[in-house]
């Protein structure tokens, strides 16, 4: 603790010079999304502006990050024919840097402005546009800002830390609120693509920011935020120890173990699991109605752990395992196949017997193996692989 | 250590009512009116004339409240606060009924006609207990939709399902931006100031708000009692549960509350509205 302390102070000292940590973000209404299925969506958002460039936008938009102790200044350019702003969720901003335009002001078209603001808590926060948001936060004018300690890899002053970490936000869309310039009734948001980082169902495993790849012995932060208007709820696997630390941006003064957890619109909380076996397996992310609680999706995040390199296994090639569940199953389980791993498999059993020859698409597809006495199988392609446990 | 310090004073905060435990008596007027013609609500008032906000009620923790409650609706109600009255309340119609009951820990409690044509349509309160020496505000969430109001009278609905679409969304029986005139719900005061505040969510879904500008120290649930302690700026309010929130704000400045459910932050499809309201902070 003490040790702790005097490297904090030692830290602060070295940075006692006042950073100012700068951000250029600019936001525009003119971009296509591809969904999971090819479908191609309008949507308006925010990137890093650079005037040498084309200024592209992105969903959600690009995470805003900075040291706690730093100034930091958000340099605003308005690319597009309507009014915008940014609003800091949970930075505690002051009214003339908020970004509400009611308390404070709107950015115009072409115009720009400065936010700023003093970081004085870690943590995990939001950004979206404060203007008409029920209809602009929809159309994917948000994303997330990111407080580090100043301490790496450390989440509390009392020097809690880890050594991966991983940033979720998860949001809805409501493609018709997308398609069409219309007022829908801004009361009826009935969302049909439910996503992390941007991402659905299969995007997840395409995605390096939504695949935990770790050794054994590992602590995986997970800063988790929600931007969309119903419920979101994480289910960590067996095993994978998860302990609550921090929530909108402050130390929990009970921070606690969880199997699960809920998150409403504007929340965020940051975790962090201490798996003691060598995990396989995935975090379910459930949107459930915010009314009826009904669920209404589940992305699954592959968590993919590797034994220490002095330990018995190892993958030559950690990229290239796919994701099943549930495993170890009974006759059946589902395996999830990113698009540069389709192609044609092979099942073999233990002693390298060829069981069954298949072919995975993209997607996530059903695996029978209930004609096969119960046991221990590998199913690769010799690049993508994974070992199926059927009871 | 300091922290903790700190912590102990917060949870103190309430407990100094304890010496000051009085006997005291209050009516309130059970009502069903419409608004625009077709909008059926129910609210305590204190007084005969209808309105949509229901009468706060503020005690020290072990007073003894002498209530008297007139029931001037056409359908039986009762008056129930969870954990303290849940038996023998009932109210008939057109009848009154008189209770007297203690609550003795600080906190927000509701008050509510446990049927649903009662605490559905609205007739749901604040009681805040305790923080005596505190300048207090009251946020009692609710939302309406037109379709649920009649079907739950003419006996069509009789629950909250996926076709609940609610249209309005209230903070003490008003809409943004008419909320900024309400003197309850509107915070005002001071840098430094310890400001509390009683919430309530007298609707029937999960009402996510978010304060901009300051985060809020949680005293007390009647919910989400693993958030007590914590210190939030957005956090969830579960149907029929209560918060006791303490702001203590560093900088001047006029910020916005709202519920970050954003579909609650419009007045039938229009935004801004709805459950939304101002923090103003002087110098």
């Amino acid at each position: 603790m003490k040790y702790t302390f005097t490297l904090f102070a030692l830290v602060m000292m070295l940075r006692s010079q006042a950073q100012i940590t700068h951000w250029n973000i600019h936001a525009k209404m003119m971009a296509m999304y591809e969904m999971e299925d090819g479908t191609m969506v309008p949507f308006w958002g925010f990137g890093v502006y650079d005037p040498g460039t084309s200024n592209k936008i992105f969903l959600p938009g690009p995470m805003i990050r900075a040291t706690r102790g730093d100034s930091v200044v958000i340099h605003f350019f308005n690319l597009s024919a309507e009014d915008h702003t940014i609003h800091l969720h949970g930075l505690d901003v002051n009214q003339a840097n908020d970004g509400a335009p009611s308390t404070s002001y709107a950015v115009s078209n072409n115009d720009s402005t400065i936010y700023s603001f003093n970081a004085t808590h870690q943590g995990t926060f939001l950004y979206h546009c404060h203007v008409m948001t029920v209809q602009h936060l929809a159309k994917g004018m948000y994303g997330m800002v990111f407080i580090d300690h100043p301490i790496p890899n450390t989440l509390k002053d009392d020097g809690t830390g880890f050594n991966r970490q991983y940033h979720f936000l998860t949001s809805e869309m409501d493609v018709s609120w997308n398609q069409s310039p219309m007022d829908p009734g801004f009361h009826l948001f009935d969302p049909d693509y439910f996503m992390v980082n941007g991402k659905q169902g299969i995007q997840l495993f395409e995605d390096s920011t939504t695949k935990i790849e770790a050794q054994a012995g590992d602590s995986i932060a997970l800063h988790l935020g929600h931007i969309g208007y119903d419920k979101v709820r994480y289910i960590f696997p067996p095993g994978s120890n998860a302990m609550v630390h921090l929530s909108d941006g402050r130390e929990l003064s009970n921070p606690f173990a969880a199997d699960t957890l809920v998150l409403y619109p504007g929340e965020r909380y940051d975790v962090i699991l201490r798996p003691t076996t060598v995990l396989s397996d995935y975090i379910q992310v459930t949107y459930h109605d915010l009314v009826i609680d009904s669920l209404r999706y589940t992305n699954y995040i592959g968590i993919n752990m590797h034994a220490h390199p002095n330990g018995i296994t190892s993958y030559s090639n950690p990229k290239a395992k796919l994701f099943c569940f549930p495993n170890p199953f009974d006759g059946s389980t589902d395996i999830i196949v990113p698009a540069e791993a389709e192609g044609n498999y092979m099942v073999y059993d233990l002693f390298g017997k060829i069981m069954m020859q298949t072919h995975l698409q993209r997607g996530a597809q059903q695996l029978d193996l209930s004609a096969f006495p119960a046991g221990i199988y590998v199913i690769s392609n010799g690049k993508y692989s994974t070992r199926l446990i059927r009871h | 250590m300091f922290r903790i310090l700190c912590l102990l004073t917060i949870f103190s905060l309430g407990a100094v009512s304890a010496s000051r435990a009085a006997f005291l008596q209050d009516t309130l007027y059970l009502h069903h009116d419409t608004l625009r013609s077709n909008w059926h609500y129910m609210a305590f008032n204190s007084s005969p004339f209808a309105e949509t906000k229901n009468a706060p009620l503020k005690l020290s923790a072990g007073d003894q409240l002498q209530l008297t409650i007139f029931n001037t609706d056409t359908l039986m109600h009762d008056f129930t606060i969870d954990g303290i009255i849940e038996t023998g309340n009932q109210i008939p119609p057109g009848g009154q009924g008189v209770w007297t009951f203690t609550i003795n820990t600080p906190g927000t409690y509701r008050y509510y006609s446990s049927f649903l044509y009662g605490y559905g349509l609205g007739a749901s309160g604040i009681i805040l207990v305790g923080y005596e020496n505190y300048p207090s505000f009251y946020w009692n969430l609710f939302e309406q939709q037109l379709s649920f109001s009649t079907g739950v009278l003419d006996g069509s609905v009789s629950a909250v399902n996926s076709s609940y679409k609610p249209q309005y969304f209230w903070i003490n029986g008003i809409s943004y931006p008419e909320t900024l005139m309400e003197p309850d719900g509107m915070v005002m005061g001071m840098v430094g100031d310890s400001i509390i505040i009683a919430v309530t969510n007298s609707g029937k879904q999960p009402q996510p708000l978010h304060l901009h500008g300051f985060h809020v120290h949680i005293l007390q649930a009647t919910g989400s009692q693993h958030m007590v302690g914590w210190i939030k700026d957005s956090f969830p309010i579960a149907p029929g549960q209560s918060m006791t929130l303490l702001l203590v704000p560093d900088k001047p400045g006029m910020y916005m509350v709202h519920n970050h459910n954003l579909r609650a932050a419009t007045n039938a499809g229009l935004y801004p509205g709805g459950m939304m309201t101002h923090i103003q902070i002087d110098p």
